[in-house]
Parts: structure tokens; C-alpha cells; sequence
């Protein structure tokens, strides 16, 4: 009574096909969007509701957020049409690189492995590249 | 008497997902009230793919193991004149279903069978693509011993994985936002789209409750049962959302991250198990949080909330 292997194959690729090309075409491949540093605080306080920035950086696409807490910085990623935080602390990032465009973030977390921060300006990045840079993991010699 | 010629109701059921799965988007299209992502929808699916094959390949391994155990029933029921009658498969049906309960409660606080379980909380979403996001490691993590304890009292392997499968098919329907409340009796006693969500949710008075798998009569028996509030609605997902869709980091990041923690440097041996065994979020520095201690946060920061379902009464004052 099972189901021949190849129709049952056929169709699940038919029927995932299917349903991932409906949910485009309903719109539903949009990303998020932060709309503001509020927006990265209501956020990141659901998570840890005692954080209390003391200086923040929104992308001006909205895809991404810093936060400066008190020990550890905030971060707030878009990740299809939700979002998610994360603090880092001493030791949660493997490394920080940058290009023109972009400071990438390459974290120890399994679930989390890499984040890609829009921080065009200079003097920006390089603020933030300070407060990240104790979050780098150190290797021992 | 010889075991009947049970379908393999889990592959049979495969059509019916993806009509309902459809369905649902189609309904949601029109009139709203569930919510898709495609990236997400398609590591839903093929996570359930994936479960899929391993399933098919693992059986086999797995009925080898159980009818191991099976030989030690004092009786096999499998083997009496009556032992296929349809009161012998409801019988199986609710003993399965409070091993569903028992294992899935130890699958959320024990991290090492969490490692494994984490895989279907992973998406921020709660609709039917997400019933189908299964482990990838079920087997490895040897989630199945949870069932010996039935081939041990004499219920037949084939029985006990046919019945198993009945199970999962009737949790998929639960995995809705299109479905508010079920007539009261049928909330009374069945897992229902409203008890499930409080499930999948991440708000603190909602973590570690509603374990049932078709009968919510465990969780309302053991302790367990916190009822959906119209003023919390639900937050799906994980305490610690996951930020990657990559099918790999989603099958086994907290495998990953369990070797990881228990294999560090200078812990004692008992810290070394704690990670392994003690709950999701224990840690050996008090770095990390607990469901029980996420929820005793919230009651500090909301004593009006203090004894409600799902949480914790005022911690006592220190007498003076």
C-alpha cells in the first residue's frame, strides 16, 4: 500500500516547489526592516529586558542594529521577515573583517555564524570596530 | 497470529501535508491570520525530508533494537489470537501517547535529548510547514529507547511504530494560527492549535508546558498545562533565536554547541554532565539562563504575574 518511491519523490519536490513559489509570489520573501533605534531596543529587550544602550547604530537599509550596552554590545539582525539579537561579550566573535561596504562578523555561535553589518561610514565603523574588537576571540600562542 | 500488513501511514500521509500546507497559504493569502516566510517555509520542509530518509533508513536499525526488547515481554501480544484487535491498537495508541509525553517533557529538559528536539522549536513561525520541520538526529541522540518500555510490557514493535506514526500525523493539523479555539470539550481533552502554540512559544510563562502529544490529559495530570492568555499572544521560536537557514547549523547547532561546552577546559566532571544533562541554558558559571530561571525573572520584574499558570509564586522574603 506505500506509495511507488518515485511518485512519493516527484512529489514532494513538486509540492515544495509549489508551495515556496506561492509564498513568493505572495509576497512573503520580503525581509524585515528596522525602522529605527527604538525599534532595535524593543527588540533586543525582549530578549534581555534589563539592557540599556548608551549608543546605537541602525543600517540605514534596516537590516541590522548595534547596540552599546554598558559591558557588551548588542547586535540585532534581520533574518527573513523576523529578526534576531544577539550580545556579545568577550570571546563570541572568531573575527571582525571589512570592506568598503561592509564589516563582517564571524561569531562562535553555532546558530549564529556570520553577520554582515552595512556600516558604510568610516568614522562609524571604526568607532564600532573599537567596541568590537574585545569580543574577538584571543588565541592563545 | 501473524501481524496484519500495516501501511506506512507517515509516507501515505505525505500528499495530505502538502495539500493542507496549500491550503493553508491560500486561505492565509486571502484572509490573512497565518503567517509564511519562504526561506523559513523551505527549511521547514526540508527538514522534514530529511527526517524522512533518516527514518527510512534508521528503521530498520531501530525495529531490530525494539524486538530485541520485545523478546523479554512476559507476553507478546503480537503473538495471541487477539492481540491485532482494534482495542489492542487504542490501547497501544494511549500508552504511546504518554510516552510521547514523558519523552518529549525529558526532550525539553535534558539537553542532551533537547540537542535533538531543538530542530522542530528552530522557526520563528507557527504554521503547518513548521510541524514539519523534524530532528535530523533522533536516532542518534537514542530518542527511541523512550519506547522499550512498551515492546517491554508486550505491545508488538510494528504496533508500537504504526501507532507512533498515527501520533505525528495527528500532531501536524496542531501547527495553525488559522484555528483559534476547538469546541471546549475538545480542549478539554485533545491537543489542540491553541495548546500547542503556547508549546512553540518562547514567552516565559509559556516555556516547558504543553508536552501532550494527542491527549493534553498528561500535561493536565502531570502539572504541565498552561492555557493560551488573549493578552500574551505567543512569540514561536527559540529563547535564543537561531540566525542561520542553513540546513546543517539547524539539524545540529546544539549538538555542536553541547560538545562544545562539555569539552572545554578546567571544568570538574560533574560540570562536564551538567552540560550534558542538566537542563537547556544550565551552565557552569551561571552565564547562561534556564526556562525556571527565565520565569522567576519575569515574576521579579512582574509580581502581579506571580502563580499563574506557568509561573512561579513571589520568592519569599528573608525573615528577619
Amino acid at each position: 500500500m506505500a506509495i511507488p518511491l518515485p511518485i512519493l519523490l516527484g512529489l514532494i519536490v513538486v509540492g515544495i516547489a509549489g508551495a515556496v513559489l506561492f509564498t513568493h509570489l505572495l509576497g512573503w520573501s520580503a525581509p524585515a526592516r528596522i525602522a529605527d533605534a527604538q525599534a532595535a531596543l524593543d527588540r533586543f529587550q525582549l530578549d534581555y529586558p534589563e539592557a540599556e544602550p548608551v549608543r546605537s547604530w541602525v543600517a540605514a537599509d534596516g537590516s541590522a542594529a548595534l547596540l552599546q550596552l554598558s559591558e557588551d554590545i548588542g547586535l540585532v539582525i534581520v533574518l527573513g521577515d523576523r529578526t534576531v539579537v544577539r550580545r556579545l561579550g568577550p570571546g563570541a566573535l572568531a573575527s571582525v573583517r571589512t570592506d568598503p561596504t561592509h564589516t563582517h562578523l564571524q561569531l562562535r555561535d553555532p546558530g549564529f555564524p556570520r553577520a554582515s553589518l552595512p556600516l558604510a561610514d568610516s568614522d562609524e565603523r571604526e568607532a564600532w570596530l573599537a567596541e568590537l574588537s574585545p569580543c574577538v576571540q584571543v588565541v592563545p600562542a | 497470529m501473524p501481524a496484519p500488513d500495516l501501511p506506512p501511514i507517515v509516507q501515505l500521509a505525505v500528499p495530505f501535508f502538502i495539500g493542507s500546507i496549500l491550503l493553508e497559504l491560500t486561505i492565509a493569502g486571502l484572509k490573512g491570520g497565518a503567517r509564511y516566510e519562504s526561506r523559513d517555509m523551505i527549511t521547514s520542509l526540508l527538514m522534514g525530508v530529511g527526517n524522512l530518509i533518516i527514518g527510512l533508513l534508521a528503521g530498520g536499525a531501530i525495529y531490530g533494537v525494539l524486538s530485541f526488547f520485545h523478546g523479554f515481554a512476559p507476553i507478546q501480544l503480537g503473538e495471541q489470537s487477539w492481540g491485532w484487535a482494534p482495542w489492542v491498537f487504542v490501547l497501544c495508541f494511549v500508552a504511546d501517547d504518554l510516552r510521547y509525553y514523558w519523552y518529549h517533557r525529558v526532550a525539553h529538559e535534558i539537553r542532551w535529548f533537547w540537542a535533538s528536539h531543538v530542530n522542530h522549536h528552530s522557526s520563528q513561525h507557527y504554521n503547518l510547514s513548521t510541524a514539519l520541520r523534524q530532528t535530523w538526529s533522533y536516532e542518534l541522540t537514542l530518542g527511541f529507547i523512550f519506547r522499550i518500555p512498551l515492546v517491554l510490557v508486550g505491545f508488538d514493535p510494528l504496533m508500537v511504530a504504526f501507532v507512533g506514526g498515527i501520533n505525528l500525523i495527528y500532531q501536524f493539523w496542531i501547527h495553525t494560527e488559522l484555528i483559534d479555539r476547538m469546541p471546549a470539550w475538545f480542549e478539554a481533552v485533545f491537543n489542540t492549535p491553541s495548546h500547542h502554540r503556547v508549546h512553540h512559544a518562547v514567552n516565559p510563562r509559556y516555556l516547558d508546558a504543553n508536552y501532550a502529544g494527542t491527549l493534553i490529559i498528561w500535561d493536565r495530570m502531570f502539572g504541565t498545562f498552561v492555557p493560551e492568555l488573549a493578552s500574551e499572544p505567543p512569540r514561536y521560536g527559540l529563547t535564543t533565536q537561531l540566525g542561520t537557514f542553513h540546513l546543517l547549523r539547524v539539524a545540529f547547532h546544539e549538538l555542536v554547541a553541547l560538545v562544545r561546552d562539555a569539552s572545554q577546559p578546567g571544568l570538574s566532571p560533574r560540570q562536564r554532565l551538567g552540560y550534558i544533562f542538566g537542563p537547556p541554558g544550565w551552565s557552569h558559571d551561571g552565564s547562561r539562563k534556564t526556562a525556571a530561571q527565565m520565569k522567576a525573572d519575569w515574576v521579579r520584574r512582574h509580581p502581579e504575574d506571580a502563580g499563574l499558570p506557568g509561573l512561579p509564586p513571589l520568592p519569599a522574603l528573608p525573615v528577619r
